[in-house]
């Protein structure tokens, strides 16, 4: 399963998914945290030495990372979060070179 | 196929679960392999799977018979998951033939990674749905009522080994 998929046509991009951002992970937090999330957020942009403008694909990596030793949904969101940007990097990215 | 923030089912309680379990614990992920590799050859499927569903992905921790990307991930965005369905009813979710499937015919699991068949039943731990214990055909498959009490069975072992983990860790945390 999936041996099909390591090399798809260039030409016809069959992986669609939005390339995951700092503002997805405050998305996917406010899912949870709802009208708290902001205390959380700045915590952890803190944690991860960011400002939360940061639009690189590393401030999200960092965020990840601070968010998987923090609280145990953020937890949940974290691994959510590394699935969708390992997938992104793997599939979508590698489909528009 | 893009977003990827369904609501959560069952929020809160089944994240709450799901978070007390370390779905990276070796030895859980053994026995989760274990059961399924005998899901996939009971039902001769190539692919049995484990699939907790998180709010913006599913992430596999025990498998049988994944490649490529699959195998490599674990996991897959929530938009192209199929357990999602099972997890969100609380019950099998089948699509016997995913070419012909107004819902996943153009998931690409379909389209490009060939997945023709699935069967999925939901794992509950606590009363909480948490994934789904589940098979992935290459071929078009009508499933039985035995295909299914064979992926229940499974379903309600895994529930059992979660189940039994979770409380676990809760009494070493106490402990």
């Amino acid at each position: 399963m999936a041996d099909r998929n390591v090399n798809p046509q260039p030409s016809a991009p069959a992986y669609e998914l939005e390339e995951p951002t700092l503002a997805t992970a405050r998305a996917a937090l406010e899912g949870f945290f709802g009208q708290h999330t902001q205390d959380l957020w700045l915590t952890l942009l803190f944690d991860a030495g960011l400002t939360g403008a940061e639009t690189d694909p590393k401030a999200l990596h960092r965020l990840i990372a601070v968010m998987q030793v923090s609280h145990p949904i953020a937890r949940l969101c974290a691994r959510s979060l590394a699935v969708r940007v390992a997938v992104h990097d793997r599939l979508v990215r590698t489909e528009k070179r | 196929m893009n977003g990827g923030s369904r609501e959560p089912a069952g929020y809160p309680d089944r994240f709450e679960v799901l978070a007390d379990i370390d779905l990276d614990d070796p030895e859980l992920r053994r026995r989760l392999d274990l059961i399924s590799e005998r899901t996939a050859g009971r039902l001769g499927q190539p692919v049995a799977l484990v699939s907790m569903v998180l709010d913006t992905a599913q992430v596999f921790p025990g498998s049988y018979g994944l490649t490529g990307w699959l195998a490599e991930m674990a996991g897959t965005p929530i938009e192209w998951s199929f357990c999602v369905n099972a997890v969100e009813t609380g019950a099998a979710y089948v699509v016997p033939d995913t070419t012909v499937d107004a819902k996943q015919a153009d998931n690409p699991l379909v389209t490009v990674d060939g997945v023709r068949s699935y069967a999925g039943v939901p794992i509950i731990v606590d009363g909480a749905v948490l994934g789904t214990h589940c098979v992935l055909g290459t071929d078009a498959r009508e499933f039985t009522d035995a295909d299914l009490a064979e992926l229940r069975r499974g379903a309600d072992e895994i529930s059992g080994v979660l189940g039994a983990y979770r409380s676990a860790r809760g009494d070493e945390s106490e402990g």
